[in-house]
């Protein structure tokens, strides 16, 4: 077990409201960092001096996963709320949640199936009819506010042959590889930019960009993996165990085809299992990165995940370990791309 | 309100900027316009204080002409976030005075046209030319309890609170640029071109916003018109920075003046452009909550804009720490 992942799984980070998963990171950058500083979005960059400092390298993994935020308190002690970030809501019916100012546990309350109607049973919920219940008796008992944030209260656990399950796999996973790869010395200047709010529109990235005006970029993520029953060969997107996945193209990028192609020489050169994220779509940091500061050489590696942005995902430790160890090796290379 | 009545939709501000710099020009230390056409103003603090943006767009959502039918009828585009339901039989006004009806092929509001009561396309072609915008034409009403339903509170009467605040604030310390911005209601662009020549250490931005109080939808959203200024949390666009916001619902409520959170599910607001300029600005938002918004009646309670003139006052007139 990663003592480290487990605990920045578990934590609540929800978009907006990364202060826990900062303070957590922080800490555990502290001995390796040259500088730190937070910004006013409350991105986090961690500045590590290179042997040689010729060149600016950005190390970007976002530590906001999405959630929801308290939009009103009915008189009888209910949760009405927004989605941060792409939400699939008929994965969170009856899940545990967390009101994460508090601590306060819920759950997203559903009509037992004995009250529900065949249309009720037939259609899919909406937002607008999901209610958060904290075992109140009325508004005042609740101790919640407007404003205040609800995340997935998810346990990380070993899984199956060689998986791992939990919530936010998607960043935390990207959050753990850039504290264990500042634990290297590099040549060049590289800073390791923690992200806010790039679930609700990679609003953070740009601004870490700006402030350090890189010569190159390497997000990492977690990207869907589809290789589950009924799926066709070739429809998986991306598969379990088969190593990092490189992205060429997503909804918000085209990734710097110079660096995709040094990526992919990289994980030749020292054997390490690579894939390609086989469908454009999803945005990562990349695309604020990619066109920032009058355009930046940006790439992506993901750790493949299923059932991304809900309660529970799954993922490979081996994939964990090898988007590490390329991007590892691509930044002890010369040529970047 | 007749502020709300003068002609300026997105891309064509020219009056309303004319009319918000007559108000202010005998108040503010430097006024100028920028390429954007955003009206920046600045009155100077006394020296140890900051550099603090009050944006308030001055747009208004309209229509533009696309194209002059033959027999005299106008087909148009929206310019922001008109709904074609709500257009159909009302009256639109364009820059010259001249006044058409917009009226629909169908029931579905789906193929929409304006009639000026022009005889053919070269009569029309007289009186508006391909490119001509145009406002809602209605008049503004004063409902019961001190409820005012007009055209464009959005955001008139946030121009009103900031040109209020600048006429009131005692005593700043702040150098506060006063940017009544344009092209806010076609995706903040005028804000985001402000926001970088000021480059401020804060920034607020005063719009309207909805309220979870009429018996349509949107039950869940807490605000209420008349409970007070909104302090905002979140809209579609942002999340305001939590310093700021608890900064502002600090001041409220050490000057007793009626609050409430927002959180709006939609829209988006220059408090967004503001953040995100550079490398990350600290901003909130002062909303005035609006019934209807985006129609010919939005409805304000004049209450609401007292709380937000003097939280904004307020406001500037602190420290601003964060």
């Amino acid at each position: 077990m990663d003592d480290l992942l487990k605990k920045l799984s578990e934590i609540a980070g929800v978009s907006g409201d990364e202060g826990r998963v900062r303070d957590l990171i922080k800490e555990e950058a502290k001995p390796y960092a040259t500088d730190m500083v937070t910004d006013a979005m409350g991105n986090l960059i961690v500045y590590k001096k290179g042997t040689v400092g010729a060149k600016k390298g950005l190390i970007a993994a976002h530590m906001d996963e999405v959630g929801f935020i308290v939009k009103s308190i009915s008189d009888d002690g209910f949760i009405r709320f927004d989605s941060m970030g792409g939400v699939d809501t008929r994965t969170v019916l009856s899940q545990r949640v967390k009101v994460t100012h508090s601590d306060i546990k819920g759950i997203f309350g559903i009509k037992a199936i004995h009250l529900q109607g065949w249309d009720e049973r037939n259609n899919l919920l909406g937002i607008g009819s999901l209610y958060v219940d904290v075992g109140a008796k009325n508004k005042d008992e609740t101790g919640v506010k407007i404003g205040d944030y609800i995340a997935f209260d998810t346990e990380f656990k070993d899984f199956g042959e060689g998986l791992m399950k939990g919530k936010a796999l998607d960043d935390r996973l990207g959050c753990a590889n850039l504290l264990y790869l500042m634990r290297n010395e590099y040549e060049d200047d590289l800073y390791f930019c923690f992200t806010v709010q790039e679930e609700i529109g990679t609003r953070g990235a740009s601004l870490c960009a700006n402030r350090v005006k890189p010569d190159y970029a390497l997000i990492l993520e977690g990207t869907f993996a589809y290789d589950v029953p009924d799926v066709p060969c070739g429809k998986e997107v991306t598969r379990l165990g088969c190593g990092p996945a490189i992205t060429v193209a997503d909804n918000t990028v085209i990734c710097h085809k110079g660096l995709v192609n040094r990526l992919i020489e990289v994980a030749e050169e020292n054997n390490i299992p690579h894939q390609f994220k086989g469908l454009i779509a999803g945005g990562t940091d990349a695309g604020a990165i990619r066109t920032a500061v009058g355009g930046v050489p940006a790439g992506v590696i993901s750790v493949p995940c299923r059932y991304l942005h809900s309660p529970v995902s799954v993922a490979s430790w081996a994939d964990f370990e090898n988007v590490r160890k390329l991007a590892y090796a691509w930044l002890t290379t010369d040529e970047k791309f | 309100m007749e502020i709300a009545g003068v002609f300026g939709p997105a891309g064509d501000e020219g009056l309303i900027r004319e009319y918000i710099t007559e108000k202010i020009k005998d108040i503010a230390d430097e006024i100028r316009v920028d390429a954007m056409g955003n009206l920046i103003a600045l009155k100077k603090g006394s020296g140890e204080g900051k550099r603090v943006m009050v944006a308030a767009h001055m747009d208004s959502i309209g229509i533009m002409v696309t194209n002059v039918e033959k027999e005299g009828y106008l087909r148009f585009a929206t310019i922001g976030g008109v709904n074609p339901q709500v257009l159909v039989n009302q009256k639109v006004m364009f820059k010259n005075g001249i006044i058409g009806v917009v009226t629909s092929e169908d029931k579905n509001a789906s193929s929409l046209y304006i009639d000026i009561g022009a005889i053919d396309d070269a009569d029309a072609k007289n009186m508006v030319s391909f490119g001509d915008y145009g406002v809602y034409y209605a008049p503004s009403a004063e409902l019961a309890n001190d409820v005012i339903a007009s055209p464009y509170m959005d955001n008139r009467v946030s121009c009103l609170v900031a040109i209020e605040a600048l006429k009131r604030m005692k005593n700043v310390k702040h150098d506060v640029y006063f940017v009544f911005t344009t092209q806010e209601e076609v995706g903040l662009r005028g804000a985001k071109a402000a926001a970088y020549s000021v480059m401020p250490d804060i920034g607020i931005a005063v719009d309207v916003t909805g309220t979870g109080d009429n018996l349509s939808t949107n039950k869940h959203m807490a605000v209420r018109m008349g409970a007070g200024a909104a302090i905002k949390i979140k809209d579609g666009s942002v999340l305001c920075h939590p310093k700021v916001k608890a900064m502002i619902e600090n001041i409220a409520r050490e000057n007793e003046i009626p609050y409430q959170l927002e959180i709006l599910e939609y829209g988006g607001t220059d408090t967004s452009a503001i953040q995100l300029t550079g490398a990350g600005i600290p901003a909130g938002a002062i909303s005035i909550p609006a019934r209807y918004i985006h129609s010919m009646s939005e409805t304000v309670s004049l209450s609401d804009v007292e709380a937000c003139i003097t939280l904004l006052t307020k406001t500037l007139e602190s420290d601003m720490v964060l």
